[in-house]
């Protein structure tokens, strides 16, 4: 999952400080399912805009706004007819607003801006790529989209996204009672990693030296031939 | 192989060798060099220089290197790290050191600089320590940088790492250490050790392995040093006797001096190449520390 926060409502604020008429978008995605972005949220902060003085003139929903449709589809219709299409109302929906805040990652947001001529503004600060541990109330980064994965012989454990210092071949001395020199709540990925390999018989996997990392793969700003 | 330095013969002969450390001045301070290595010179074949611990600004590790070499000749152990320096940095660096006259070089990964004063910098960490082991055995034996093009003139430098005998899981180190040898290490130095418990494990799980080990000893300065590093350094323990002889110790730096000295004497005994003494701030007790030592 993309992992999100929403941002304070005072940076919201002063965002949308030009415009009065807002149209406030959520995405049925990954931020949906941590609850940033669903249709709840979008109730929520349409209803803080009101009390700032905002009038939220459409409320709605996009199953996800990193895919709302392809050039030839989108790239010769209005705003209106856009929404109209890709997005699901929620209530009276009026399409004269100034300006869309979307509950979207930065992918979405950026996305609704290559078809929308109205501003789409980010309500999100955007992460990264990880899950939410229930147990612990955070959210673990787990994957920095390298481009060059090794989690076959990591115990599917990325040491690029777990362990700070991204080290491919083995722990720094900085493990302290199992846990990371970093953040002394978080386990050691390298010691996760011996763990998983130990009891899966595998540690040949990692007595291999991991040559340096190809970051041309792993470096903004990244196009890939698909 | 050829031993370039002074370090390297040292081991090769096998003779029990001591090696210390520097700490680089927080300024443009030459004199603070200059007295340590002065200090130091007399009691060891070699000295480390730290390079930024913790992400700390300190003078730079090639800098120090370089005045301690040609104003005192005490010759450098150059500790380069991985933390603020990309591929590119790092072997214009050991080519530069090399140019300097730096014979020996120490490639640990380095501190995150999150612990550090600094916790906002972006951290580098492109190679990890065997990386950067493998990359400098090839700077050195193929003459040819990382991506392949050739060098006018090789480095001549020799090749250590770290290994901290007292991290759990040991095997996990051990692996790691294994890759280094892999790689091209010629020393190893080891992060603290007050527990000789902590040796004797590091004999076993080490003796498949060819490449001589200097112990890290430091002197416990106070008591609350010691707590402090029992709660929170990785790899450290420091067993009960020691704990109660400095709580029992009229006089604590002289309680100090002793038990590194025994444990100096300690690693000679176990067969263990040589010590790497980190003076923490007792530099002028060096030599007595060797003195009691009986080396």
């Amino acid at each position: 999952m993309i992992i999100a926060k929403t941002k304070s409502m005072e940076e919201i604020e002063d965002m949308l400080k030009d415009y009065s008429r807002i149209a406030v978008i959520g995405c049925g995605g990954c931020v949906s399912f941590y609850r940033v972005g669903s249709a709840k949220e979008v109730e929520e902060v349409s209803k803080n805009l009101e009390k700032i003085g905002k009038k939220v003139v459409y409320k709605g929903m996009i199953a996800r706004q990193c895919y709302i449709g392809t050039e030839d589809e989108l790239g010769s219709l209005s705003d209106e007819e856009i929404l109209k299409k890709v997005s699901r109302a929620i209530g009276k929906a009026e399409y004269d607003f100034e300006a869309i805040l979307s509950l979207a990652c930065g992918v979405g947001v950026q996305n609704m801006s290559r078809f929308l001529s109205k501003p789409v503004l980010p309500a999100q600060n955007t992460f990264f790529m990880g899950i939410k541990n229930m147990d612990e109330n955070k959210y673990n980064e787990f994957c920095i989209g390298c481009g060059n994965c090794i989690l076959h012989l990591t115990a599917g454990i990325c040491p690029l996204a777990r362990c700070p210092k991204s080290l491919l071949n083995g722990s720094c001395g900085g493990i302290f009672k199992g846990k990371c020199e970093v953040d002394r709540e978080r386990d050691c990925a390298w010691v996760l990693i011996y763990n998983r390999l130990k009891a899966m018989g595998k540690l040949d996997n990692i007595r291999r030296i991991f040559e340096p990392k190809d970051f041309s793969k792993a470096s903004h700003t990244r196009r890939i031939d698909i | 192989m050829q031993a370039y330095s002074e370090l390297m013969k040292s081991l090769k002969s096998g003779k029990f060798t001591i090696t210390g450390e520097i700490d680089p001045p927080k300024g443009a301070n030459r004199e603070s060099i200059i007295k340590q290595a002065k200090e130091l010179k007399p009691y060891v074949v070699a000295a480390n220089v730290t390079d930024n611990p913790l992400g700390i600004v300190f003078m730079g590790t090639l800098a120090v290197c370089t005045i301690m070499q040609n104003e005192v000749g005490l010759e450098a152990i150059y500790q380069v790290t991985c933390r603020d320096r990309n591929r590119i940095a790092l072997q214009s660096d050991i080519l530069g050191a090399s140019a300097l006259g730096i014979k020996n070089i120490l490639a640990l990964t380095g501190d995150h600089p999150r612990l550090g004063d600094h916790p906002q910098a972006k951290p580098v960490f492109d190679l990890d320590s065997v990386q950067l082991v493998k990359m400098i055995k090839r700077l050195r034996d193929e003459g040819k940088d990382l991506a392949g093009n050739e060098l006018d003139v090789p480095p001549k430098v020799h090749i250590g790492v770290g290994i901290s005998p007292g991290l759990e899981p040991l095997e996990l180190e051990i692996i790691k250490f294994e890759k280094k040898v892999e790689a091209g290490a010629e020393f190893a130095q080891t992060q603290v050790v007050y527990d000789t418990k902590v040796l004797e494990r590091l004999k076993d799980a080490a003796s498949h392995l060819d490449i001589p080990i200097l112990v890290g000893v430091a002197p416990l300065k106070s008591v609350k040093m010691a707590k402090f590093m029992q709660a929170n350094v990785p790899g450290i323990s420091i067993p009960k006797e020691i704990m109660e002889r400095l709580e029992r110790a009229k006089d604590v730096k002289e309680e100090s001096i002793n038990i590194t000295a025994e444990l100096i004497r300690e690693i000679k005994e176990m067969g263990f190449a040589g010590v790497h003494i980190m003076p923490v701030g007792m530099d002028e007790y060096v030599g007595e520390m060797i003195k009691r030592a009986g080396i």
